[in-house]
């Protein structure tokens, strides 16, 4: 399915969560609970902690059913963000947001941090954004995203001001965003 | 006047907001299309990198009970592996549950406004199945939902409130080991639940236990 057409029966789902389909939410839990697993798996690396954040994303789902918009890339990067933040919520209510955050070395100094990241056909248009990104805009998104880094620490970390680290992340997002939008063809 | 979250919508993308704040941004967001559109296009970027990552497999079949005719809903409880808590959950916010054996009809109306939290059950050395108990943060309800239980066993749902231990339901497993149960109550602090196929609930090696 192309990621046009995706995002069409996106929006019909969408418009159908709206109308309260809870058939619509089995739809939604069938075609993205696995990416959300897995990205709650990475960071918490617990599949039933892992699950409890995918639970949280789509109870969270159905309660802001109503006011969802659905922009570039469906209604998966709502899901992905609010999986996301569920699972970061756990790593911190479990105080072991310390001990990662130990093991994300300085910006300048770490490893790859898309290592242990399994590459997948469909992202190598985000690679390659990614990789285009001006080094202070990778070091914002790779931080906040691989690193689970807050964007305050990432200010500290880096020495720039949070208002820029802040701008960086705007313009970082916005050009990731824009990689999954559909090509003209 | 009204405050649009601008400054907090790469946060929330990020995952740098507390949960407070994560919730009062999408709340505003559920009415502000304004702010609701920039959050949207936050999120698009963190679905690009999320394509990154690997998909894990789920238990296909908690979605599996969303999928039957509503109108003819009956469960007697959603499988329940790690992940449970969700057709539970959904199970239990979206239409009235008709439990198996007494026809409970759960007050939908009351769950889905509510907010509510969740616990593994543990079992004990000779305990068979696994269960998750979920609450009201007040006390006033709790969801009992079980699987791998003995076929057609005998369970009893024990819970402690101000240190004191009372059955509050009797349950049947079905033909698979499944069973649940909703129980309303009044407003209280829990501090136990135990599922026992037993009348000795904490001595009972075979119980499921929180905490």
């Amino acid at each position: 399915m192309s990621r046009e057409i995706a995002e069409n029966v996106d929006q019909e789902l969408v418009r159908r969560l709206a109308a309260d389909d809870a058939a619509a939410l089995e739809e939604v839990y069938q075609r993205y609970a696995p990416r959300c697993k897995g990205i709650a798996f990475r960071l918490l690396r617990d599949d039933a902690r892992a699950e409890d954040a995918v639970q949280e994303a789509f109870l969270a789902l159905w309660r802001h059913r109503q006011g969802l918009v659905v922009r570039t890339g469906g209604i998966s990067p709502w899901l992905y963000t609010v999986t996301r933040n569920a699972a970061l919520a756990i790593m911190r209510s479990e105080s072991r947001r310390t001990a990662r955050e130990e093991r994300v070395e300085a910006p300048d100094q770490a490893p790859d941090p898309l290592a242990d990241v399994v590459s997948a056909e469909d992202a190598r248009g985000v690679r390659a954004a990614l990789a285009e990104l001006p080094p202070e805009q990778r070091t914002v998104i790779s931080c906040a995203y691989f690193g689970a880094m807050t964007l305050a620490q990432i200010a500290q970390r880096t020495g720039a001001p949070l208002g820029t680290v802040k701008r960086r992340a705007q313009l970082g997002l916005s050009r990731l965003g824009r990689a999954l939008r559909p090509q003209a063809s | 006047m009204i405050q649009h979250p601008h400054d907090q919508i790469e946060a929330f993308a990020l995952g740098s907001l507390d949960e407070d704040d994560q919730r009062t941004v999408l709340e505003h967001a559920d009415a502000c299309p304004t702010c609701a559109v920039l959050l949207a296009d936050a999120m698009a970027g963190v679905g690009a990198l999320a394509t990154l990552e690997s998909p894990r497999p789920v238990d296909r079949a908690l979605a599996r009970p969303l999928a039957a005719p509503v109108a003819r809903r009956r469960i007697g409880a959603p499988a329940w592996v790690a992940t449970a808590a969700l057709a539970a959950c959904l199970a239990l916010l979206f239409w009235n549950v008709r439990l198996r054996d007494d026809a409970l009809t759960v007050p939908v109306g009351a769950l889905v406004h509510s907010h509510f939290v969740h616990h593994p059950m543990a079992g004990g050395p000779q305990s068979a199945g696994s269960a998750k108990v979920l609450q009201a943060p007040d006390g006033h309800w709790i969801y009992v939902v079980a699987d791998g239980l003995t076929p057609h066993g005998r369970y009893a749902l024990w819970e402690t409130r101000s240190g004191a231990t009372q059955k509050v339901a009797e349950l049947t497993a079905d033909d698979r080991g499944q069973a649940a149960r909703y129980v309303e109550q009044p407003q209280g602090a829990i501090e136990a639940v135990v599922l026992s196929p037993g009348d000795k609930p904490f001595t009972d090696a075979g119980a499921l236990r929180w905490p």
